[in-house]
């Protein structure tokens, strides 16, 4: 669950594969916020 | 004691207390800081939040956002019937959905009833395109002493002002000058008082007069509160709410004895 830098896909990394975008081959990734819904406090 | 309204509209009251003595104007004054009841957002469930901000400082502002109470429709979230779960007569579900570029103020915030809404005007956070942020607050009662959110208004209080002028007086005009707030007046060659209750008991005047002719002391007995409210509650009830405050902690006090 990452985004890539130019081509805004979402690509699914497993462990120990290099870091780049399989559909543009972009080296840059994002990491995408996790889909868990969180409660705060405001205080 | 007397208590005598002078300004009372919405959220700002002037109230003049009357034949009470200094410690029980303070007391007041602290029950309105820490004791009288208001609704405040104390829960964020954060759905979705692309913005430039953490949820827990999203989270902090929309706690410091009033919101219109009205005491009679709730109890607090420990003594619910419900038992804390969360029902309608403890907490108000406010939802918030919204998508850049714009900014989110706090009367984006939807609430259930259209009486019980946040104050309107004051900005949550700026969404710049393709930002979004989709959260439920929960808004329960609290007091000022848990949290400074629950806070309901500012207030301070002074004596009644008591100035006199006696017959050393030559209508120099010293003191009229030296007035910060212009009260003093010449009229028939004496200084008069034109707006007493405006006076801050600075003593410039007394400090200005050369013939120590005008005299400014503090009556202890009577007391001119200003309050202004944060909009949560109109200035008045929140004075009355803390009188009745008091008077709770007063009984409690004679049942344990």
């Amino acid at each position: 669950m990452y985004r890539c830098g130019s081509c805004q896909r979402e690509v699914e990394l497993a462990k120990d594969e290099p870091v780049r975008c399989p559909f543009c081959g972009y080296k840059i990734l994002f990491k995408v916020r996790s889909s868990v819904v969180k409660r705060v406090k405001a205080r | 004691m007397e208590v005598r309204i002078f300004e009372g509209e919405g959220n700002r009251a002037k109230i003049l207390l009357e034949n009470a003595n200094p410690s029980y104007a303070n007391a007041l004054r602290r029950a309105i800081l820490s004791e009288v009841p208001t609704l405040a957002i104390e829960d964020v469930i954060i759905y979705e939040n692309s913005s430039s901000l953490y949820d827990e400082i999203l989270a902090h502002r929309l706690g410091l956002v009033p919101i219109r109470t009205d005491l009679k429709r709730f109890n607090f979230r420990d003594s619910c019937v419900c038992g804390g779960a969360g029902c309608p007569s403890c907490t108000l579900t406010l939802t918030l959905e919204e998508e850049g570029p714009k900014v989110v103020y706090s009367h984006d915030l939807k609430s259930p009833d259209p009486e019980l809404t946040p104050v309107e005007g004051i900005p949550i956070v700026k969404l710049g395109k393709g930002q979004r942020l989709r959260l439920e607050a929960e808004a329960v009662l609290g007091k000022g002493k848990e949290h400074a959110k629950w806070q309901p208004a500012v207030v301070g209080y002074k004596y009644y002002p008591v100035i006199e002028v006696n017959d050393k007086c030559t209508a120099c005009g010293e003191c009229v000058a030296a007035c910060p707030r212009d009260i003093l007046a010449i009229e028939e060659n004496k200084v008069v008082v034109k707006d007493i209750e405006a006076c801050t008991l600075c003593r410039a005047c007394a400090q200005a007069c050369e013939e120590e002719a005008i005299n400014v002391k503090g009556d202890p007995t009577r007391f001119i509160f200003t309050i202004e409210s944060n909009g949560s509650l109109p200035a008045v009830e929140i004075f009355r709410e803390a009188c009745r405050e008091i008077s709770k902690k007063a009984e409690k006090m004679v049942s344990l004895l």
